[in-house]
């Protein structure tokens, strides 16, 4: 049914998002508690600085890492000369690429559902003996989990269907930065390939339509450890 | 357990100082508003006051001209609140053991407070399995009791304890409450009713407006004597408008008692 470039592309494009939403999430759990829990001068700023890949154009973020994360650029050569890792036109920069751009959704979700555990939880914690780390992995991460899970699936979705950012930073390499949008794209600048244009856009309806009732049923199981 | 503490808090000044027995229950007592929660939160240290010490047994907690301020979680201090706070993702058994298993080992001919003791003393046994979403008030703030009781405090703080609760369940966990003597460790009571003074103080210290007015024993600083009421439950009797728990009374209800008040 798929050529075997085809089913590269939808390999690629699994691990690709995988790891975009893996790190993503991560660093929006970071980013949403500093956000939510403490105060700082300058916070304000910080907010709109992570929510900027929300409002620019995707082709300006791919741009921007190239700039930043280049051969030639600031992180991009400390990171290829301290430790040999090259993020332009390889798999790990379009999992760079796609996370940045999905980076506003996951964190807006986190941050909104770390800000919906009850503070008072938290002090009941401080008093029996829990310090911070301990409040966050015991009582604010795990009450926050259907957040969490919201946040990972629209991650996830907006990092598979990512395309601008990531063709601009990583470019069009089949069988190493080209995920599903990108082989659409690419099938569709041949005579004749509107055929596999659409068996691959086939699989990313099923790719999105998969994830969104793993995360209804990821959902269902944090509601019932939450007693909700 | 030695109290001294200045905030200011918007127009609030709050200037109190108090001792209180190292075993038995110190009520502070007094009007909504006078201070009584913002100086439960200086001596858990949840707020830092322009100046203030705390001292527990022979540990200083808080002393702002010699910089000690210990942080909330090592102080260990138990503390109960009018809402009972209970982790709703845990369950009973969970929620009890948070504190504990968090508590430094047992030091040998240290008083160590027994889970086994504390399910009992609460009659909490046939909870263990629930979660707290699926409790009644008085069976969470039993629990809430518990969770704090087992994180082997130096000192209990209990804030409203009984407020948020029908007058039924009021005096069934005001005499859990009374039955917690047994522990002995100190516990400091907020209050702003006179009946849970009576039936629980050992020590009263009385605050008005940010200030304390009068300490001593609850006999000593209220006027006694005996009132005729009605009963309305076990262990609850009607004083005209009132209801106040008088526990272990075993009247029929719609009798008329006498009490000592």
């Amino acid at each position: 049914m798929l050529t075997p470039e085809e089913w590269e592309a939808l390999r690629l494009s699994l691990r690709i998002a995988g790891a975009a939403t893996f790190w993503g999430l991560i660093a929006a759990t970071a980013f949403a508690w500093l956000l939510a829990r403490v105060r700082f001068p300058g916070r304000f700023l910080l907010d709109a600085l992570l929510h900027a890949p929300l409002i620019l154009p995707p082709v300006v973020i791919g741009f921007v890492l190239l700039i930043l994360f280049g051969t030639q650029g600031p992180i991009g050569r400390w990171l290829d000369e301290v430790w040999g890792i090259r993020l332009a036109f390889t798999a790990a920069g379009a999992s760079l690429a796609a996370g940045v751009s999905a980076f506003p959704l996951m964190l807006r979700a986190v941050r909104l559902s770390i800000e919906g555990v009850d503070p008072r939880l938290e002090e009941a914690a401080r008093s029996l003996g829990a310090g911070p780390w301990d409040r966050a992995f015991t009582i604010v991460l795990p009450l926050a989990l259907p957040g969490l899970v919201a946040a990972a699936v629209v991650g996830f979705a907006a990092a598979l269907g990512e395309f601008g950012a990531v063709i601009t930073f990583a470019a069009n390499i089949p069988g190493e930065t080209q995920t599903l949008p990108l082989a659409i794209y690419a099938a569709l600048q041949v005579p004749g390939g509107e055929g596999a244009a659409a068996r691959l856009s086939g699989i990313s309806f099923a790719a999105a339509l998969a994830g969104l009732l793993l995360s209804e049923l990821l959902l269902r199981i944090g509601r019932r450890r939450a007693g909700r | 357990m030695r109290v001294r503490a200045r905030h200011r808090l918007g127009d609030f000044r709050l200037d109190v100082a108090f001792t209180g027995p190292e075993d038995g229950i110190t009520m502070l007592f007094g009007p909504s508003g006078a201070g009584k929660s913002a100086t439960l939160a200086i001596v858990a240290g949840l707020v830092r006051a322009d100046e203030a010490v705390v001292a527990v047994g022979n540990h200083v907690l808080t002393d702002t001209a010699a910089r000690i301020a210990v942080p909330a979680e090592r102080r260990r201090i138990g503390i109960v609140h009018q809402d009972a706070r209970l982790f709703p993702h845990l369950s009973v058994e969970r929620n009890l053991t948070y504190g504990w298993r968090r508590a430094p080992k047992a030091v040998p001919g240290e008083r160590r407070i027994e889970r086994d003791a504390v399910i009992e003393v609460l009659a909490i046994g046939h909870l263990l399995d629930r979660r707290p979403l699926d409790l009644s008030g008085g069976e969470r703030q039993r629990v809430a009791i518990g969770r704090a009781l087992l994180s082997q405090p130096d000192l209990l703080l209990l804030d409203e304890p009984v407020s948020a609760l029908d007058e039924a369940r009021r005096g069934e966990v005001l005499s859990f409450i009374a039955a917690l003597k047994r522990f002995g460790l100190p516990m400091l009571y907020v209050t702003h009713r006179e009946d849970e003074v009576r039936l629980l103080g050992d020590h009263l210290v009385r605050i008005e407006a940010g200030r304390v007015v009068a300490e001593g024993t609850p006999a000593a600083l209220l006027p006694g004597g005996l009132v005729t009421g009605e009963a309305v439950a076990p262990g609850l009797v009607r004083i005209g408008s009132e209801t106040i728990a008088v526990p272990g009374l075993d009247a029929p209800v719609g009798a008329v008692v006498r009490v000592s008040w």
